[in-house]
């Protein structure tokens, strides 16, 4: 649905967007993640025809961004960062006059404004003047108006921003619902989000790309964390060994606190190896404490990544 | 193509409606009408200062050939143009606005027919002066329409924007304005009607009931009848028949008092002599002149001699250019009885006091024409001095006093008091209660009795008796009854707008109804006062101040295409335009830009200006401020187009 092709974006010496490619299939949602600043909002940007790139091209379905802005603009539904509106406007009539630029037929402006109120749970405040909303509102009176003419492509720019949990609960419901119609891209910082909605994550950043994998890919790696009371005449060294032998471990973090062992197993092409564990454990006759199983968070894959690209700490971004 | 003209049109209204649902709106239609009306004012009075408009200046020229009302309308359009793309850029809506499906021009055209609707829609209400200047013996009825709806309507319309408006600051400027007004009012009680009746005083003298071309005024002081047609009689029977006599002020009943006495009378010694003449015998006629003219400069009787014996002295014959010594050439023979109005003084209106009524009218009656007395009731019947002389009763005896006694002190005094002590209750409310069922519970009753007092007023008009409805009590009528109705519509859509919730499209009604009310109400009085104003000439000046205005907003809309701060925007657009303006004195300044001259002056807004406020809509004139707008139109596209900004 979208192709972006070797694009570019240069703000005078600063490189926004460095030579990157990829595609967003048909009913496809994909999660634009990256650290502020890293170029998120400037394809978008480019995409939705608001800024021409340096170099490089986008397509949108058959149009391309050059030839056949209108086009392009026709199909896409963009929510900008922050979500600006007309503050001196009532939201009704922002959601008409909104209807009217992106050419929705005078026939049918009222009903699609009744439908995107009611998707985006807006309708009570109809007559409120959009200077007056809260963020969370303001936000999704912009949500409300992307769809408005029934886009093929929704583009947005940190949605849930403002939310609270409720609402971002809702609004990932809405995005799954809308995905039979349209194709969603959605840009944020917040892994988890990316994580509970999306099924494909482009990690961006300084410009470029620096993953872009399912988010199952992203989070195949899976890790076991069992402790097992002190076995009497096993050591620590004898149990892990058994533990390499029963699974094929990537990776084996022991530790060895007062009256336990405590292992860390990253399995390798495992589905779950608990089971083949606890059997083990009944056979040998250890104590287990704690058996649980945990997959590797996109945080880690999103801090992991982004270390090995730029070697810094990000951990006052993620943490946001 | 009808897609992109419903993209311009959504554009379009969206714009038009933000001028009224933001503040800019109302401050700029407010400012624009105030400013109008005090420049408007000035130009009356330098009006009534002259007896009668020159035929060759149009009353709407002298208002656009100051370079005052240029600058006003720079500064209006740059208010008005500053928000357009600037306002977008620093609230990040551009972003929304661009990535719909419409193009750039449509974005553009949209939003700069929009502005250019709602500044003529700021100019329109001047219309009104314009109408006032081309019968200047309205002049008087009007000024009452024009001053009094302003002082009296601004305070109510910000009285009501401030309950309506949700910002705090609008309450504050509507108490102290609506302070002012009331102090102004229980100060001065109502005596609009003296003033303004000052500043017009001349044009209200020439109303000629029987159209014969003399006053009434003039008419009734020498006793001739001034409801019949008496131009041609000559009842003193000195040759001169009275509208002769009317012009150049002698007096129609004073065989001793023609034009010809009149004439010797004025040119005398004391009065043609010009400062810094020198003129040792004073006898008139300057050293300068006198060796060049055969007389001596020491003899000082050879003035009033007859050198040639044609009859007309020495000094006549050179203040009039003709030949001192040769018979045949007198003041008779140059002029045939058509001698220029200019060299002779109009005494009988003169008025050395300036309190509005003629020397000799206030001679006539012993009062002094020395001081102002137009506010002393010299009879004590209750009516100032000159109040009696416009009802033309004798100010000195009490018995004789206007015909209708109760119309006009009566009621306007009552009136007032009633308006002023309404306007200080729902001031205080207004001010102090945020409640909107207080507000609510107001607007009811202020609306009902508002509607009550129209129907009472109407009422007294209807049965008074048709011989007194003068022109004078119609409009006092008609502005009256109105004040009041007008506060009934304004209550009334208030409430409905407090009801339903959308305050501020409610506030925009009514002061596009008081707009709308103005205009019409003072074509009804010009159509019932006097004849036809030329209507081609005014519309011809406003499609050039239009066009003006037009163009000043092309260059805001580029200018605030560039900036991402309104104010940033508005300044340089506001800079760019006075220099603009300023090229015109390029040639004067610097001397090797002299062959430029030409062009220059020719693009000069003031000639331009000009030649529409003359009539004349060239099409080369058309053709320049078209192009210009397009040009600056299409490179507010191309700036759209650059998208630089992040």
């Amino acid at each position: 649905m979208i192709r972006v092709k070797n694009l570019s974006k240069n703000f005078g010496p600063v490189k926004a967007v460095d030579n990157i490619s990829f595609h967003v299939r048909e009913g496809e949602i994909l999660g634009f993640l990256g650290p502020n600043g890293a170029g998120k909002s400037t394809t978008m940007r480019i995409i939705t025809c608001f800024i021409p790139p340096t170099s490089g091209t986008v397509s949108v379905g058959p149009y391309d961004i050059f030839s056949h802005s209108r086009n392009v603009r026709q199909i896409i539904g963009y929510l900008p960062e922050n979500a600006p509106l007309y503050p001196e406007m009532r939201v009704y009539q922002y959601l008409a006059f909104r209807a009217g630029l992106k050419g929705v037929p005078e026939s049918r402006i009222n009903e699609r404004i009744e439908a995107v109120m009611d998707m985006c749970n807006i309708t009570d405040i109809r007559n409120k003047i959009n200077g007056h909303l809260s963020k969370g509102y303001r936000q999704r009176v912009g949500i409300a108006d992307c769809m408005l003419h029934e886009p093929r492509v929704l583009i947005l720019d940190e949605p849930t921003v403002g939310l609270d949990p409720l609402q971002v609960k809702e609004t990932r419901k809405m995005f799954q619902d809308l995905r039979q119609k349209s194709t969603i891209v959605i840009s944020t910082h917040i892994l988890s989000e990316v994580e509970m909605t999306c099924d494909r994550a482009l990690i961006i950043n300084k410009g470029k790309i620096v993953a872009e994998e399912s988010i199952k890919d992203l989070t195949e790696e899976k890790e076991v964390i069992m402790a097992i009371e002190k076995p009497e005449g096993s050591t620590l060294e004898e149990i892990s060994t058994a533990i390499q032998s029963l699974v094929q471990v990537a990776e084996l973090k022991k530790s060895e606190e007062e009256g336990e062992y405590r292992f860390e197993i990253s399995c390798k092409g495992v589905k779950d190896a608990r089971n083949a564990l606890s059997l083990k454990a009944r056979e040998k006759g250890w104590r287990i404490l704690e058996l649980k199983s945990t997959f590797a968070s996109l945080e880690d894959v999103f801090q992991n990544i982004i270390e090995e690209e730029d070697g810094t700490d990000v951990n006052s971004i993620v943490g946001t | 193509m009808p897609s992109s003209i419903r993209a311009i049109w959504t554009i379009f209204a969206k714009e038009l409606s933000s001028f009224f649902t933001t503040s800019v709106g109302y401050t700029v239609i407010l400012g624009y009408v105030l400013t109008t009306s005090l420049f408007f004012l000035l130009i009356l009075k330098i009006l009534s200062e002259v007896s009668s408009i020159p035929p060759t200046q149009r009353p709407l020229s002298i208002f656009y050939k100051d370079y005052l009302i240029l600058f006003i309308f720079m500064f209006f359009a740059s208010i008005l143009s500053m928000r357009l793309f600037a306002k977008e850029k620093e609230t990040g809506t551009i972003e929304m606005l661009l990535t719909v499906p419409v193009t750039d021009w449509e974005v553009v055209l949209g939003k700069y027919f929009a502005t250019v609707a709602f500044y003529a829609v700021c100019i329109s209400p001047s219309l009104i002066n314009s109408l006032v200047l081309f019968r200047p013996e309205i002049a008087h009825n009007l000024m009452k329409t024009i001053i009094l709806p302003t002082l009296v309507f601004l305070p109510l319309i910000i009285v009501v924007i401030s309950w309506v408006s949700p910002k705090r600051t609008w309450p504050v400027l509507a108490a102290v304005l609506a302070g002012i007004f009331v102090f102004v009012v229980l100060l001065r009680g109502f005596h609009f009607d003296r003033i303004t009746q000052r500043i017009a005083f001349i044009p209200d003298d020439q109303i000629d009931s029987d159209n014969d071309g003399m006053s009434d005024v003039w008419e009734d002081m020498y006793g001739l009848d001034p409801a019949r047609k008496n131009a041609r009689e000559d009842p003193d029977g000195d040759g001169d028949y009275n509208f002769k006599e009317f012009v150049y002020g002698s007096s129609p009943v004073d065989p001793g008092s023609n034009l010809t006495t009149l004439i010797v009378k004025t040119v005398q010694p004391e009065n043609v002599l010009r400062k810094g003449d020198e003129d040792r015998d004073k006898d008139g006629i300057p050293d300068k002149y006198e060796k060049w003219l055969g007389l001596s400069a020491e003899d000082g009787s050879d003035a009033l001699a007859d050198n040639d014996g044609d009859g007309d002295s020495n000094l006549l014959e050179w203040r009039y250019n003709t030949d001192l010594t040769d018979a045949a050439k007198n003041l008779e023979s140059k002029f045939r009885g058509h001698l220029p109005i200019k060299h002779i003084v109009k005494k009988d209106f003169r008025d050395k006091d300036n309190d509005g009524m003629p020397d000799r009218w206030e001679e006539s009656y012993g009062l002094s024409s020395s001081e102002d007395d137009g506010g002393i009731d010299e009879d004590s019947d209750g009516y100032s001095n000159i109040e009696e002389y416009h009802y033309r009763t004798d100010p000195t005896l009490s018995e004789s006093r206007p015909s209708l006694p109760e119309s006009k002190a009566w009621f306007l005094h009552i009136a007032s008091y009633i308006l002023a002590a309404g306007l200080f209750v729902f001031i205080s409310y207004g001010y102090s209660a945020r409640q909107e069922d207080r507000i609510s519970y107001l607007l009811k009753y202020g609306g009902v009795s508002c509607i009550v007092l129209t129907a009472v007023i109407a009422c007294v008009f209807i049965f008074l008796p048709s011989s007194v409805k003068t022109g004078r009590i119609y409009s006092l009528f008609l502005f009256w009854g109105f004040v009041p109705f007008f506060a009934a519509v304004t209550c009334t859509l208030s409430r409905l707008a407090l009801l339903s919730r959308s305050r501020l499209n409610a506030a925009a009604v009514s002061i596009f109804l008081f707009l709308v009310f103005r205009l019409f109400w003072a074509f009804f009085i010009a159509e019932k006062a006097v004849s036809q104003p030329d209507v081609g000439i005014t519309l011809s000046g406003y499609t050039g101040g239009l066009l003006v205005g037009a163009f000043f907003i092309a260059v805001g809309i580029f200018f605030s295409s560039l900036f991402k701060n309104q104010i940033n925007a508005a300044v340089v657009m506001f800079a760019f335009l006075v220099i603009l303006f300023l090229t015109q004195f390029i040639p004067s300044v610097i001397p090797s830009a002299e062959p430029l001259k030409p062009i220059l002056d020719h693009y000069s807004f003031i000639r331009l200006l000009a030649q529409f406020t003359d009539g004349n809509i060239h099409l080369g004139n058309l053709t320049f401020f078209i192009s210009a707008i397009v040009l600056f139109l299409f490179l507010t596209v191309s700036v759209l187009g650059i998208r630089k900004w992040k």
